[in-house]
């Protein structure tokens, strides 16, 4: 098995490309979904149509996900990863996100789980450009050394971290139900 | 459009006017020549920092060149400057606490509420 120390845009087809930069007072009730970091749940999933913005405008091909696409924060959450989830295939993505596609030998589940990294994330947050609000460009992201295996290690990675975090995210939704069990017990004892 | 009568522009402008404007890349693909030179895509510009006092075509030789053989350096583009990064100077690493630790106050926990769930549901 070998590792090899690279930098996230020599596994990305580009060196990331920013979003639309659209403004809030630009949403609309029709048009094209535009895809926000609070649209995508940390499983992957995409948050309900009703609870997203559209914008009324023509998306170049340049602004338009694909499935298995990186997205990386630029400011706010700083940070922050998401992988494109199927559903938001071709949907344009807001200007405080950064795409960056994996190329085709790499596994985007592995990229995804290497962005949130601890190293990763160190870097970004020692390195971010701190003014009034904190941020950090494109170049920055793409520059950033990540150490990654062979493909098929690639995915043995992610699919033991995918199978890890499943399990958890499973065990915190049981504790959510038991919250809920615990204060319908609490209501009933008060009400007998 | 054109007026009846006139004839569509042409020459070397307007014909890579209209492949921006129409055309798909792609990767795949072989690539473009202009008088027998490959022909540089402005969308696979790239910037590297190479340190001071190392010389550009070694670095170009180490770092690029592995992931990308087919880069070259345009020299006119080439800048000397400096960085001061301030956050990365003042920044303190909070490093996670040990999974042991983690993993003693899971159990800690898990102990006490099913002693408080036994008393609940009795």
């Amino acid at each position: 098995m070998s590792w090899v120390d690279t930098r996230l845009k020599h596994l990305c087809m580009d060196t990331g490309q920013y979003g639309l930069n659209v403004s809030a007072d630009q949403y609309s009730q029709s048009g094209v979904r535009l895809i926000r970091t609070s649209d995508i749940a940390s499983g992957g999933s995409l948050s309900a149509p009703e609870d997203g913005v559209h914008v009324d405008v023509v998306v170049e091909p340049r602004h338009r996900l694909r499935p298995g696409d990186v997205l990386l924060s630029r400011s706010g959450t700083l940070g922050r990863s998401f992988l494109v989830p199927c559903a938001a295939n071709g949907q344009p993505f807001a200007g405080f996100l950064i795409r960056f596609p994996p190329r085709s030998d790499v596994d985007p589940h592995f990229i995804y789980y290497a962005t949130q990294s601890l190293p990763f994330q160190e870097v970004v947050h020692s390195e971010a450009v701190a003014s009034t609000i904190q941020n950090f460009n494109a170049e920055r992201y793409s520059n950033i050394a990540l150490r990654a295996p062979e493909a098929a290690e690639q995915h043995r990675i992610a699919d033991f971290l995918g199978a890890e975090t499943a399990r958890i995210d499973k065990l915190v939704l049981l504790r959510s139900k038991q919250s809920a069990v615990i204060r319908e017990v609490s209501r009933l004892k008060q009400s007998t | 459009m054109v007026a009846a009568g006139l004839t569509w522009p042409s020459g070397a402008p307007f014909a890579k006017a209209v492949r921006e404007t129409i055309g798909v890349r792609d990767p795949e693909g072989e690539v473009q020549k202009v008088k027998g030179a490959p022909e540089p895509d402005a969308e696979l510009r790239d910037y590297e920092n190479v340190p001071l006092g190392e010389g550009v075509e070694e670095y170009l030789k180490r770092e690029v060149l592995p992931h990308v053989p087919d880069a070259w350096i345009d020299h006119t583009k080439t800048k000397i400057g400096y960085e001061i990064p301030f956050t990365r100077h003042f920044y303190v690493c909070k490093p996670p606490r040990p999974l042991a630790e983690i993993d003693a106050e899971l159990r800690s926990l898990e102990a006490e509420i099913q002693q408080l769930l036994g008393e609940v549901t009795e």
